[in-house]
């Protein structure tokens, strides 16, 4: 294991083991910071407060009573506001599920349950996930915390900014395209992508159903893999997910780099690149050769079209998966002379710009004598560049690369260029075409604002992913210290 | 045949088309915007055309993951109240909608 002070999911579990806090009152900490830092931060949707008690004061009489708790009991965190919480509004950024309360909880809800998580609040998302800025919130976009003008990223912006700014040790998001591992990097944590089919998309809102995953956004590697693990493993419920339970992630924190084969894909560090960006990975990278790695440059040609068949694949299955937003069965409904008048007007006034943008794309992609142009065409080089993943893992055991191609940029900045603001997710999408993982994790920082080194591994090695990266934790990058929860 | 010339078609007809079939009523100024950017678009999404790769029998997974598919048989459930109760309108257990014919 890591050294112990650096998961904070232990640290606080410590306090209530030696009874020095009370799930309750490690709650009030939370809502005390969400208080005082979200009315600027804008981090969460909802805070549950009431559900939140309830649920501490249940373990807290668990506690009382001598029970073997575990890992995540009593530990408050948040959860992103496009994964249905029974009882929670459920918006997903949407005007369109602006009153939607799920009668159901989201698998890795029941899972966070199960073990007694304190959830407490819905965090801020560009509206269905589409976009990497969180501006495209219809609730208002989130800041980041280490730099207020600057966005956090996007989707799991608030996810993101609520674990970076110390409200919460952990939050979930989903990464269809980058939405977990750019907010990670632009606020200075770590975030996961598990491989395709790890986590149940069960009671998460579809986006694009063959890219979407769930995933942690922590301030430690050792938190990122125990949250990952409570989520994990197979789900009836999700016929995608993997049959194989996922592995114990505790060894992969006893290894060092020594003898691993690092491969740096030369086609992740593009002709424009942010030059602080690409020369704080080359160092973090350096350091993994100096701790033992073998590090070796490696090709992944295909991936120069990652982006456009990323946009072809994504936009095609968002404009089916959300033609059920029909004000028919659930969500908004705008009155209407006809049901087709009623589909329009409920969808023109439910949607906001970028997802109206991409549902017209993805109809377009899909249409008759464009389908063949497009969305098949994409789908094969889908195959081309999972087939190129593949081929460079018989060479290497991960790779490293920069989470994003710049720093966090200024609000605004990109809002009125949808190419400009696509193309924030160039380095992140290649690892959602091909359904592998990938961690980031920060390993610089160019003044106050943060870089995240990327970590790729093959299909079902997140274990590899958790060792280098506790490595470059322990020995390449010490981040900054959050704002601590504020003192009792 | 370069991406420009492929879209030699007028994007207002055709964004006008695709918000018909997508139901999204769109505004005037919504409309002259995505005119505006769609070209740029289209022809980013172009590139995918310089992959060396028969077009795909949609049956390919990239994980190699096979569909598990549940057992076609019914089962009760508590939620189809609950579900009802999400509904914008709803007449004595039917969810209610304009007329269609």
């Amino acid at each position: 294991m890591s050294a112990p002070e650096k998961s904070h999911i232990r640290s606080m579990r410590d306090r209530l083991v030696r009874r020095e806090a009370s799930v309750e009152e490690l709650l009030d900490d939370s809502l005390r910071a969400i208080r005082r830092l979200d009315g600027e931060l804008h981090a969460f949707l909802h805070v549950a407060e009431d559900a939140a008690r309830k649920t501490a004061r249940e373990v807290d009489e668990r506690i009382a009573k001598g029970d073997d708790l575990p890992t995540l009991a009593g530990i408050p965190c948040a959860v992103k506001d496009n994964i249905c919480t029974k009882g929670l509004p459920t918006t997903a950024g949407s005007r369109i599920l602006e009153d939607f309360v799920p009668p159901y909880d989201a698998t890795v809800v029941e899972h966070l349950e199960a073990q007694g998580a304190v959830i407490v609040g819905k965090t801020n998302l560009d509206e269905f996930a589409m976009g990497s800025s969180t501006e495209f919130s219809a609730y208002g976009p989130t800041r980041n915390p280490k730099d207020r003008e600057r966005v956090p990223g996007g989707s799991s912006g608030g996810s993101a900014a609520a674990v970076a700014a110390g409200m919460v040790p952990y939050a979930l998001g989903t990464d269809t395209g980058g939405s977990i591992r750019q907010p990670a990097a632009f606020c200075g944590i770590v975030g996961m992508k598990p491989t395709y089919g790890r986590v149940s998309r069960y009671g998460v809102v579809a986006y694009a159903s063959s890219f979407d995953q769930v995933g942690p956004l922590a301030r430690s590697v050792e938190d990122a893999a125990i949250v990952l693990e409570a989520i994990a493993g197979p789900d009836p419920k999700d016929g995608t997910t993997l049959t194989q339970a996922p592995p114990s992630f505790d060894a992969a924190f006893g290894e060092d780099v020594r003898g691993l084969r690092i491969g740096v894909p030369k086609e992740f560090f593009p002709s424009g690149i942010d030059p602080d960006v690409s020369a704080a990975v080359r160092r973090a990278i350096d350091a993994l050769a100096d701790l033992g790695g073998e590090v070796r440059e490696v090709s992944l040609p295909s991936v120069e079209v990652a982006l456009a068949v990323y946009y072809i694949l994504v936009t095609a299955e968002a404009s089916t998966n959300l033609a059920r937003y029909d004000g028919v069965r659930f969500g908004k409904r705008v009155p209407g002379s006809s049901m087709d008048d009623v589909y329009l007007r409920t969808r023109g006034a439910g949607f906001g710009p970028d997802v109206k943008r991409r549902v017209l794309l993805g109809t377009f992609v899909l249409s008759a004598g464009y389908a063949e142009k497009y969305y098949r065409k994409a789908a094969a080089a889908r195959r081309v560049l999972a087939d190129d993943f593949a081929k460079v893992f018989q060479e290497v055991d991960v790779l490293a690369c920069p989470a994003t191609p710049e720093l966090p940029f200024r609000l605004g900045e990109k809002t009125s260029d949808p190419l400009k603001m696509y193309a924030s997710d160039v380095l992140t999408v290649p690892v959602n075409v091909a359904g592998v993982p990938a961690l980031v994790v920060p390993c610089a920082a160019v003044g106050a604002l943060p870089v995240g080194l990327q970590l790729i591994a093959a299909a079902g090695r997140e274990d590899t992913l958790l060792r280098v990266g506790a490595a470059v934790e322990n020995s390449v990058f010490e981040a900054a210290a959050p704002p601590a929860l504020e003192a009792r | 045949m370069p991406p420009s010339q492929a879209f030699a078609l007028d994007h207002q007809v055709l964004v006008k088309r695709l918000a018909r079939l997508a139901r999204i009523g769109l505004t005037k100024d919504e409309e002259a915007r995505y005119t505006s950017e769609f070209q740029a678009i289209v022809e980013f999404v172009s590139q995918v055309e310089r992959v060396q790769a028969e077009p795909s029998s949609l049956k390919a997974t990239v994980t190699g993951v096979r569909h598990v598919v549940r057992g076609d048989t019914s089962e009760p459930s508590a939620l189809a109240d609950l579900l009802l109760d999400q509904a914008p309108d709803t007449r004595t257990g039917f969810l209610k909608v304009p007329a269609i014919l």
